[in-house]
């Protein structure tokens, strides 16, 4: 058995840093090769062992309390403990107001501008899709085991919305699905992650950068749709979803 | 703000004590550096910009550590590999040690314990944290490509650990 498969590609495909296709072949060669599928096997093996609970360390119960103590008084502002603020007060507001800008200035960019950024990321970066296909059988799949929940997938290729692919993605601290759709020549993000209860909204446009960005809340999950089409036939697209659940 | 610190702090205050108290290697010395940490965290706190707040965080405490086995414990820094930890392990002994031995967490952690910093703590961000090559590099400060070489290495010289581990049991 003559391997010549680098050793780094099939550690970097055991940690998910191969793209779609070149985990493919991979894959392919895992089939036809029993030396790699063997050490595949062990690596697996071995992660579960260092997966294991015991050796994960979780932070004793006073640790937090001991480190919510900390917090309030080294957020106050030292000038009022050392009694010198008399007279200063009109520098202490206008630095004051500088500091609640400065800091809430992070704030400010909104969850919708998130998304638009990272719409205009995929775009961009050649990052768009990481499964390419018009199948929702193949696409729903592909999220299993990658998320801990299943979006829903719906190709609408009679519709005019063809399915393109879909991939993963990182907003407000969570992974997130990602379809992608095709409207002739735009392209459709559609992010989906589960809603904290099982409430429906109506479908909210937020116009962003020159983008298009409709919010809605449905059958337990978050959806935002965010494209450069036209606003009436991104609503046709939000429509046919909420019509296929 | 401070609620907000709190929001963004706490929810990875598991993942800051785990690799503190791998990298420094004792219940006491992790829970002090991860009170160090914090108080940086809340100073460095209005640099922090959103985005991927775990890494932001395990950076501050990696280098906390660090600074703290700089200052406390300046060959784990530099052992390929470390006989005061190694040393200790044995000195147990008797029927409880023959227990423990039997048991394979007991013998990884072992053999992790062993390893010099760098390779514990991209073992730990990696397999435990389950981070990316990309995030890892974030904590650590060091490239992508010599991140997936040192995790690479890591995992040998873990292999290799838990090989003579064993041949020394049985």
């Amino acid at each position: 058995m003559d391997c010549t498969l680098d050793r780094h590609l099939l550690e970097a495909y055991l940690d998910g840093e191969l793209g779609f296709e070149r985990s493919l072949e991979v894959e392919a060669h895992l089939g036809s090769c029993p030396r790699c599928s063997l050490e595949v096997q062990s690596w697996k093996e071995f992660r579960s062992a260092l997966r294991g609970s015991e050796l994960y360390y979780r932070a004793p119960a006073p640790l937090a309390d001991n480190i919510r103590k900390l917090i309030p008084p080294a957020r106050r502002v030292p000038w009022l403990e050392r009694g010198m603020w008399a007279g200063a007060g009109a520098a202490f507001a206008t630095a004051a107001c500088i500091v609640v800008f400065t800091l809430m200035h992070p704030v400010v960019r909104s969850f919708g501008q998130e998304i638009v950024a990272s719409h205009v990321r995929s775009l961009m970066a050649d990052h768009l899709m990481d499964v390419v296909s018009s199948d929702q059988h193949t696409v729903k799949p592909w999220f299993d085991g990658k998320l801990d929940f299943a979006p829903p997938v719906r190709d609408f290729s009679e519709e005019g919305y063809p399915l393109a692919g879909g991939r993963l993605d990182y907003l407000e601290r969570r992974d997130v699905a990602v379809l992608v759709y095709h409207r002739a020549l735009h392209v459709i993000n559609l992010y989906v992650w589960p809603a904290k209860d099982d409430s429906s909204t109506t479908v909210d446009l937020e116009t962003l950068q020159g983008y298009n960005v409709l919010s809605w809340k449905r059958n337990g999950f978050e959806f935002r749709a965010v494209s450069d089409l036209n606003a009436t036939e991104l609503r046709g697209f939000a429509s046919l979803l909420a019509r296929n659940p | 703000m401070p609620d907000r610190f709190e929001q963004v702090v706490l929810p990875h205050l598991d993942a800051a004590y785990n690799l503190a108290r791998w990298l420094v290697r004792s219940p006491a010395d992790a829970d002090d550096v991860v009170q160090e940490a914090c108080l940086r965290a809340l100073r460095f706190f209005d640099g922090f910009r959103g985005g991927d707040s775990r890494a932001w965080l395990l950076r501050i405490v990696r280098n906390t550590c660090y600074s703290w086995m700089r200052t406390n414990h300046p060959s784990a820094l530099t052992d390929a590999f470390d006989e005061t930890v190694h040393g200790g392990e044995t000195a147990g002994g008797g029927v409880e040690a023959e227990l423990i031995s039997r048991d394979e967490s007991a013998r990884v952690r072992k053999a992790l314990e062993m390893l010099p910093v760098t390779f514990r703590e991209v073992l730990v961000l990696r397999e435990m944290e389950g981070f990316s090559y990309k995030e890892i590099s974030e904590v650590t400060g060091v490239p992508m490509g010599t991140v997936m070489s040192s995790l690479s290495r890591a995992r040998q010289k873990l292999r290799d650990q838990l090989e003579t581990g064993t041949r020394k049991e049985v």
